[in-house]
């Protein structure tokens, strides 16, 4: 089998020494330094193999160097071997202590030290493949999760689609009628006639516009937060979900300054939203509610901003409160939901650096968020 | 390492197994006076790290440590040579027969108990990097990876007829993950496999191939003994009463099983076989264990 060369990082005050070693080590790739805090930078870029170190040398001593080494992420698993005249049994000790592999005295015996070093070299290497196994078994997990979500954003995708299948019907319909209508008009139809009919059908395409975006906006959500109007945002998750709120009979109240503005990653938020509230939906679909609402309460204070996503559903049942922000966690009928909407919502909250809690009220669940709004 | 390592310590010489025995009192200190015994030793107890001498009557210290590491069971064990003869020779052969370390005689404790230590800790992190790097993270059995590696080092030295190759998917998974969520999914694909594990004799290989896939691979006296435990670790699973956040499932394992022959030579072809046979099982209405003649 083919190795690249293994390199090794000599620190040394003394040239001889280092003239030495370079000799010695001619099987490998051999790089020096002088001094101490030279070899931390060269180390910082470079990955050696194994770190040769003298202790006494003048400014940094080897010790300090090694514990340097030891406690910066770049080189902490590089191997340093202490080579050096100093033999008394408390220098030896302390070289381990502070780190080191192994402690060889001047003057050593050149086939003595190549032995330690192909040792100590063959040593790291088998640490490193074990090192990348690891990494591969993680990654693997990691992408399961990132699974996890896209199958989320494919069930609200989903719904989406539902919702806007559902509004076009209206504004479709009422596109073909004006069209008949226009047919039966008699002919030569007049200029204001042909405006009349032209102005009802682009209002209706507007609409149609209008939903189309919104759908594609959350297709492609821009990565970047920023702050944006909370009542705009709402109108547009309004738009989105306007045709089941209107199916299931529901009120969605709204409370909050008009000029009130969150930050945060637009699109998610409306993904959050979009969450709660068919949350919500689902939960009127179990229990039979007059006067359907949900009431969406904002508050800024303190840098925070405090929203209320409150129903009068009925509650989430008390032996799920603790759990209900787990992915698998579902207060809907078996085959109903897949219980990752609550998961998801609080995934985007904390993404934000805020936090969400629910409780139950007299007659529903009330859903709490907080987010962290920087000065703006 | 919270629980006290044991060292072995091989010297033909009493008294300087006397001094090492002190030295280490905070260790659990083996000892052995000739270099069979020790390896004997090293096979039969948990020993975490070897203190050898070379010059001993019968097999010297280098022959004791080429043994040692020929063999996987004792193969990880790290060995220190410590000795009189200090010629490079010597040192260059003590680690050519894979010693990790080497000390001469007279030594300075403090240094050999920090060598001793350093050892022990390294090895300690190869131990775990190993684990990790081996097990599928979910059931803590082997990953695939793994799986391969054994079975086909097994393939090789086992003859025909006598080594038999596994596959086992859970029944119907996909419902579990749909109807009750993946944490649910993953209570069971971690109950089955802890099931099965316990259920197969204990030298037998036994790792996660996929999803919800797993494969045995192991030598059994006859293709009735290999059909037997297969069918025990089926009725093991069909017994269970997994429950997640409350909710008590239950689920079924079909199983392909394969014998290695004249005419299925390869591992590969082995377990397409078992593969072939557990593709019946699902068609012939799951929870089933078929062994392809």
């Amino acid at each position: 089998m083919m190795h690249t060369r293994h390199s090794i990082l000599v620190v040394d005050d003394t040239q001889s020494n280092l003239d030495i070693l370079v000799d010695l080590l001619k099987a490998y790739r051999v790089t020096i330094s002088l001094d101490g805090p030279t070899a931390i930078e060269m180390a910082k870029t470079h990955p050696f193999d194994l770190i040769l170190l003298d202790i006494m040398m003048p400014g940094m001593d080897g010790y300090e160097v090694c514990r340097r080494f030891r406690s910066d992420g770049h080189t902490k698993d590089v191997p340093v071997m202490f080579i050096t005249a100093k033999t008394d049994e408390e220098s030896i000790e302390r070289a381990f202590l502070c780190g080191g592999v192994d402690y060889v005295t001047k003057p050593f015996k050149p086939r003595e030290l190549l032995s330690r070093v192909h040792t100590h070299l063959q040593l790291k290497a088998m640490m490193d493949h074990l090192e990348s196994l690891v990494e591969t078994e993680v990654a693997k997990r990691q992408r399961q999760e990132r699974l996890l979500k896209r199958q989320s954003k494919m069930a609200a995708m989903g719904e989406m689609l539902d919702s806007v299948a559902h509004q076009w019907k209206q504004p479709l319909g009422v596109i073909t009628l004006q069209t008949d209508l226009l047919l039966m008009e008699e002919t030569p139809v007049s200029r204001e006639t042909l405006q009349e009919h032209h102005d009802l059908i682009i209002s209706q395409v507007d609409h149609m516009d209008t939903t189309l975006r919104e759908f594609r906006d959350f297709l492609r959500p821009e990565e970047k937060k920023h702050f944006f109007k909370l009542d705009t945002m709402l109108e547009h998750v309004h738009i989105l979900m306007k045709d089941t709120l209107t199916k299931a009979h529901i009120d969605i109240q709204i409370e909050m300054d008009a000029h009130s503005k969150i930050y945060g990653n637009r699109s998610e938020i409306v993904h959050l939203f979009i969450n709660l509230i068919s949350n919500a939906k689902d939960a009127f679909e179990e229990h039979l509610t007059d006067h359907r609402f949900i009431r969406i309460v904002h508050e800024h204070k303190q840098e925070t901003d405090r929203l209320r996503v409150e129903d009068n559903a009925g509650g989430v049942p008390e032996a799920l409160l603790p759990d209900i922000f787990e992915p698998d966690i579902t207060s809907k009928p078996v085959g109903k939901g897949t219980g990752i909407g609550l998961y998801m919502s609080r995934q985007i909250v904390e993404k934000h650096g805020g936090s969400i809690t629910v409780r139950n009220t007299a007659d529903g669940a009330c859903f709490e968020l907080t987010l962290p709004s920087p000065l703006h | 390492m919270n629980q006290k390592a044991t060292l072995l310590v091989v010297d033909d010489t009493p008294t300087n197994i006397d001094i090492l025995v002190d030295l280490f009192e905070a260790y659990t200190v083996a000892v052995s006076l000739d270099g069979l015994t020790a390896i004997e030793m090293v096979q039969n107890m948990s020993i975490d790290l070897i203190l050898l001498d070379i010059m001993m009557p019968g097999l010297d210290g280098f022959e004791v440590c080429k043994r040692l590491k020929e063999d996987p069971k004792t193969r990880d064990v790290p060995v220190i040579f410590i000795t009189a003869k200090t010629d490079e020779e010597s040192i260059e052969a003590a680690y050519d027969a894979g010693g990790v370390d080497y000390v001469s005689k007279p030594f300075k404790p403090r240094e050999v108990l920090a060598r001793v230590r350093f050892q022990l800790e390294r090895a300690e992190h190869i131990r775990q990097l190993e684990f990790f790097a081996t097990r599928d993270p979910m059931t803590g059995i082997y990953n695939r990876r793994m799986f391969f590696k054994l079975a086909k080092e097994l393939f090789k030295s086992t003859p025909e007829n006598t080594l038999f190759g596994v596959i086992l998917d859970i029944d119907h998974f996909k419902k579990v993950n749909d109807t009750y969520g993946h944490p649910a999914g993953d209570t069971v694909i971690r109950e089955v496999a802890q099931s099965v594990f316990e259920t197969l004799p204990s030298e037998t290989i036994f790792g996660r191939i996929g999803g919800e896939e797993f494969a045995i691979f192991g030598t059994f006296i006859s293709k009735n003994a290999a059909f037997d435990h297969v069918e025990q670790c089926r009725k093991a699973v069909e017994r269970l009463h997994i429950t997640h956040k409350g909710v008590t499932l239950h689920c079924t394992i079909s199983t392909g099983i394969a014998c290695k022959s004249s005419r299925l030579s390869t591992l590969d072809l082995l377990l397409n076989e078992a593969d072939t046979a557990l593709y019946e099982a699902k068609g012939r209405g799951r929870n089933k264990s078929i062994f392809r003649k």
